[in-house]
């Protein structure tokens, strides 16, 4: 166990080496944020200030200004790491290793992620008290309290989704494309340019079941309001279901892959 | 003048010359394309979804209806396109980093051309490029603009007034790399300037407006054209719009030549 604990806090120092880039990054989340926001005036505006797609027009703001950090805070960058240490023959160096590949990816982005979340922390609170103040949106304390371990989790599970993707490089060689454009993809279905509930009622239902929507959009529910205490609390449990079965997965996809992989090098 | 005009044509040709060997060398790897493309595509359902809900919910933008709007989506996605095309001016940085300027700088012409328009990424810019044409043609026939010459010429040259833009913008912003040691900021703040065109100007409050027209012109590259051909330029803005894209190219220029100098490299 010390050792993955010593990669989380290799992964904290580290990703306190960048921090201009860090907070340039946080920077240019903000403009496509500004973009939405009056998008949504303008939308409200011509609605007469009624509840559109299931979200009052504070929940939507919250929505859109939180949307952008959190799906930041849950890109991991796991398919390109794994990607590079397949194709480089990387991976040798750690099955020589006395550890367990996905847990070390997992604790090291883990303590990579976690200037991140203090931040987020911030982000989070400055952006309440920032709806606070302008359209006197109050945010239940339950609702705050629940939405940190569901973001937690949520980089998780976003971790495990991409893990398993990223074991396609075994098999595929030219694959860096394919992972930027699912990325995109993802992202767009999970709820992290609009909610969910803007593609339709079908996509809706149909976003229950899967994992995606657990990332960003009920997360982001969570702190709007939009879903209850105990739905909340059901949320945290399909999270934890979900990275259980997607832990499996990517487990059986390293292990079938790691067959096929052979390094040659001196 | 006529040498002046002869050496235009030379570069003309060779610029001909380079895209025909860009198009070569993308389809000798044809998957390479094909996931450029998807990459693209993935990008560009992004910028369709904004246009989803205009349309979906009817909503008007400032003094624009949906139809109008599809317009200037289309213009985006299509400069977008030619950004992407650029791909010698978005490979400054990395040239410059890796020292691979000593090799362009011993061949005949200018520097800059040479380095700018040597290479153009295909693959990016197709989809871009082909779905902004359709959706401009669209919301053209959508909102009745008549298909006259006057029209087509105005719409054309403001457009062409977005390209040098698109261009200039690009340059410096990957120019700056003569002066820092990392542009992977300024690259993300750039492109998330650029993402404000994703939808027309009239959306945003007059203090926006003022700053991306007259601070940092980044709407005049996609929202021109389209306010022309709808009748919403006066005289000031019309003057304008063509002034930026001169001033901005000779701005780029200016910066290229000082960065050129600043440039050092040490080969073995």
């Amino acid at each position: 166990m010390g050792k993955y604990k010593t990669v989380f806090f290799v992964g904290v120092s580290h990703s306190m080496e960048y921090r201009f880039d860090f907070f340039m990054s946080l920077l240019s989340t903000v403009f496509p944020i500004i973009m939405q926001v009056f998008i949504w005036v303008s939308m409200y505006g011509s609605s007469g200030g009624d509840a559109m797609y299931g979200y009052t027009f504070p929940q939507m703001i919250m929505y859109v200004v939180v949307a952008g950090a959190v799906s930041k805070f849950t890109n991991t960058g796991i398919e390109y790491m794994v990607n590079e240490d397949i194709h480089s023959g990387g991976i040798a160096g750690y099955l020589v290793r006395p550890v367990n590949y996905i847990g070390f990816r997992l604790c090291d982005i883990l303590g990579n992620k976690f200037a991140s979340m203090i931040t987020m922390v911030f982000v989070t609170m400055g952006a309440l008290l920032l709806l606070f103040l302008t359209v006197d949106f109050v945010v239940p304390p339950a609702a705050v309290i629940l939405f940190f371990p569901s973001l937690a989790l949520a980089a998780v599970l976003n971790f495990f989704i991409f893990f398993c993707l990223s074991t396609l490089a075994f098999w595929l060689t030219e694959i860096g494309n394919f992972f930027h454009a699912m990325s995109v993809v993802i992202m767009v279905m999970s709820g992290g340019v609009f909610p969910v509930s803007v593609f339709g009622s079908t996509y809706e239902d149909i976003s229950r079941y899967i994992p995606l929507t657990y990332t960003v959009n009920y997360p982001i529910r969570i702190l709007s309001g939009t879903v209850g205490v105990w739905e909340a609390a059901e949320v945290l449990c399909v999270q934890l279901i979900w990275i259980f079965m997607l832990a499996v997965l990517g487990r059986f996809c390293w292990h079938l892959g790691l067959k096929k992989y052979v390094a040659v090098g001196g | 003048m006529k040498e002046r005009l002869h050496e235009l044509k030379w570069y003309v040709k060779v610029a001909i010359h380079f895209g025909k060997l860009s198009l070569q060398s993308t389809m000798e790897y044809p998957l390479n394309f094909a996931s450029g493309v998807c990459v693209e595509l993935a990008y560009m359902m992004i910028k369709l979804v904004y246009l989803y809900v205009v349309l979906s919910t009817g909503m008007k933008v400032g003094s624009l209806t949906p139809d109008m709007v599809i317009i200037f989506v289309g213009t985006y996605i299509f400069m977008t396109g030619v950004w992407m095309l650029l791909s010698g001016v978005n490979s400054i940085p990395e040239q410059v980093v890796r020292g691979d300027l000593d090799l362009l700088m011993t061949k005949p012409g200018s520097l800059q051309f040479l380095q700018t328009f040597g290479k153009y990424n295909f693959a990016l810019a197709f989809p871009n490029a082909a779905v902004g044409i359709f959706l401009m043609a669209g919301g053209w026939k959508r909102c009745a603009i008549p298909v006259t010459i006057s029209y087509i010429g105005v719409f054309v040259l403001y457009l062409a007034a977005g390209i040098v833009l698109t261009y200039s913008f690009g340059l410096m912003a990957a120019l700056l790399v003569f002066w820092v040691t990392s542009l992977n900021a300024v690259s993300t703040l750039y492109a998330a300037l650029w993402d404000y065109n994703n939808m027309p100007m009239e959306l945003y409050p007059k203090v926006i407006k003022q700053t991306g027209t007259f601070l940092l012109p980044i709407f005049l590259v996609t929202n021109w054209s389209g306010m022309a051909v709808l009748g919403k330029l006066d005289m000031v803005q019309m003057i304008w719009g063509i002034a930026v894209p001169v001033f901005a190219f000779i701005l780029s220029r200016l910066m290229w030549k000082a960065g050129v100098r600043r440039y050092t490299s040490a080969n073995g």
